[in-house]
């Protein structure tokens, strides 16, 4: 039995700026990269230290498209858009890329419009293994990464491969049966993680950090072991835009209409995971990207995976390299907090404005 | 015109279905040939929708077979069946906002392109599957906005847009009010009758079954029971013995 929740007054006709945007994906498609090229000159102009806008620009086609620019500017302000600030507004993007992909796919998956990266219990084993990881008085190095990074990425890893494991043992394995069991592990994890809180007394601090999400240790190497696994998984889920639309009436439909659920739905949970496991190894939990971006993106263009997918991923990396240079501005906020209070209220707006009856 | 044919559409061949120890079909066969419309009623748990699972492929026998177009089902891939064999469940839930052209389109998911996606052809079939049914004027709408018998509809255009030969549904009317339930039924009839669509039909209303269907098939108790016209199959006698009510209820008249 379907249970309508929240049906708000439907509007008789949608605005002809909605509409128009609708009908038009690749303009929005344009649009979402011309913003990411704009935030991008932007993340990596503003900050303690501004750097003009027109040096900004010279510096990066300089550097990043080899343009013969006359250099104008000082060795310093080099450095601090190279080494500081570009890993660091590249990193927002592609965990905003990642995030949101990741968002619409478990969302398509579950089929719920709750759901959110988080949901299977990444962001609790992620935040048990860094909480573990900032006990360990040992100092380990890999790849550039700590511990800290190398542990929250097992966590979260290891936290859907038990919660995929255990709700398979009743046979078929229903998405319901996954995602009841993702909030069980996630609260077993949860209060290990409690208990480690509780044990680390002068690493409080920094857990509670990590819990909150930042991007203020950014740095290239981070990027440079991140960004291969989000790519990867990302082209992986994006690819398979047609398996999440077969998906969209529940995986019996999705039966019907040839496909092999079993193996499509390990792929993508797979590959979603892979990618939030990544992007919380280096940013720490940030929330409601992968909620809102998603419900934002479907509410313009529909439920149709073919064009959800590309415009979340675009807007997904504006939003969190925007809502990052707003968590720096005043000194340093933690980027997670900044999410939840520009995406809480919008959602909400959004919500109220456009219909959204869900059906659970 | 296609040449006569001797193989059935769809055959199923000595069917038996146990779920743990609990026998839930024995020995079921029976035979539909290329646009014939049957109906397939009983009581509840009589087996039927676990025959359309098997006949879907959702549900693997336990012993027997079941054959498309002369093909055993086991031989044929998933991709290729559902470009064969199109399924109306009675009840779809929608998770998210869709208009009813996004929910049609899903028909085309076995037809089209895996990484580009609709082409032309498939819009063609879309609008087509829309107008075949009535309900292009409903194409902007959304789908949890529409009465329960629109989206039935709704569902219905989208199964035939996926241009299968072969349509089988699971109570295709249930929850449905007099006039979608008759707008459905002689929607299928006209599927077979025109394009020859080969229709299996779990019902479970016997008056609409008797109304639109040439054959019926009833099961009762995990077997076939009575295979043939609604004058045969719906006896006085096989009514109070299967469904154990007064059998002037179904065909009627005065209780006795």
């Amino acid at each position: 039995m379907s249970t309508r929740v929240a049906a708000a007054p439907v509007p008789a006709t949608r605005s002809g700026l909605l509409e128009s945007a609708r009908r038009r994906p690749l303009a929005l498609a344009i649009l979402g990269l011309v913003l990411v090229a704009a935030t991008l000159v932007l993340g990596v102009a503003l900050g303690n230290v501004s750097i003009p806008i027109t040096d900004t620009v010279a510096m990066l086609a300089h550097r990043l498209l080899g343009w013969p620019v006359h250099v104008t500017w000082p060795q310093s302000s080099e450095t601090i858009v190279f080494e500081l600030r570009l890993p660091r507004v590249l990193t927002a993007m592609a965990v905003g890329v990642a995030l949101s992909l990741a968002g619409a796919t478990y969302q398509g998956l579950l089929r719920n419009p709750l759901a959110d990266p988080y949901v299977l219990g990444t962001a609790s084993g992620a935040a048990l293994g860094a909480a573990v990881a900032l006990l360990i008085p040992v100092q380990l190095a890999f790849l550039g990464l700590g511990l800290l990074q190398v542990l929250a990425f097992a966590g979260a890893l290891g936290a859907v491969a038990v919660v995929y494991r255990v709700s398979r043992v009743g046979g078929q394995g229903s998405m319901t049966a996954v995602l009841l069991t993702g909030y069980a592990v996630g609260s077993l994890l949860a209060a290990g993680l409690a208990m480690t809180m509780y044990l680390s007394g002068n690493n409080l601090r920094q857990i509670f950090f990590y819990l909150l999400g930042s991007f203020a240790q950014a740095s290239w190497p981070q990027l440079l072991v991140a960004l291969p696994l989000i790519c990867l998984g990302s082209v992986v889920i994006v690819s398979r835009a047609r398996s999440l639309n077969a998906m969209l009436l529940g995986e019996q439909t999705a039966a019907h209409l040839g496909l092999d659920v079993r193996r499509e739905r390990l792929i993508l949970l797979g590959a979603a995971t892979l990618i939030t496991a990544a992007s919380v190894a280096v940013s720490g939990l940030i929330g409601f990207v992968g909620l809102v971006v998603p419900h934002l993106v479907r509410l313009v263009v529909g439920p149709n995976a073919r064009t959800l997918l590309p415009l979340s991923a675009i807007y997904g990396a504006v939003f969190l390299a925007l809502a990052d240079l707003l968590a720096r501005m005043p000194g340093e906020l933690p980027v997670g907090v900044v999410t939840a209070i520009i995406g809480a209220p919008f959602f909400l707006y959004l919500l109220r404005r456009y219909h959204a009856g869900y059906e659970l | 015109m296609t040449e006569p044919t001797t193989v059935p559409a769809l055959e199923v061949r000595g069917i038996r279905i146990d779920y743990g120890s609990r026998g839930v079909l024995s020995d079921v066969s029976f035979a539909v040939a290329g646009g014939e419309a049957v109906a397939l009623i009983g009581p509840n748990g009589a087996g039927k929708t676990s025959l359309l699972r098997a006949i879907t492929g959702l549900l693997r026998p336990r012993a027997g077979e079941v054959l498309v177009d002369g093909n055993p089902l086991a031989s044929i891939e998933r991709a290729a069946l559902a470009r064969l064999v199109a399924v109306v469940p009675g009840q779809t839930v929608v998770a998210f906002p869709m208009r009813v052209e996004e929910l049609v389109a899903l028909g085309r998911v076995p037809h089209e392109h895996p990484l580009l996606g609709l082409r032309p052809v498939d819009h063609e079939r879309i609008a087509a599957a829309m107008a075949r049914v009535g309900i292009t004027a409903l194409c902007d709408r959304d789908v949890r906005e529409l009465s329960l018998g629109e989206r039935q509809l709704a569902v219905l255009a989208m199964a035939i847009a996926q241009d299968a030969r072969i349509l089988l549904l699971d109570e295709p009317t249930v929850h449905l009010d007099l006039r979608h339930q008759v707008r459905v039924m002689e929607l299928l009839r006209d599927l077979a009758a025109r394009d020859g669509v080969t229709i299996l039909a779990v019902l479970h209303d016997i008056a609409l079954a008797r109304l639109f269907f040439d054959r019926l098939l009833l099961l009762d108790g995990g077997r076939l029971v009575a295979d043939g016209t609604p004058a045969e199959v719906l006896t006085a006698s096989t009514i109070s013995t299967v469904y154990g009510v007064d059998p002037h209820l179904v065909l009627g008249g005065l209780p006795g």
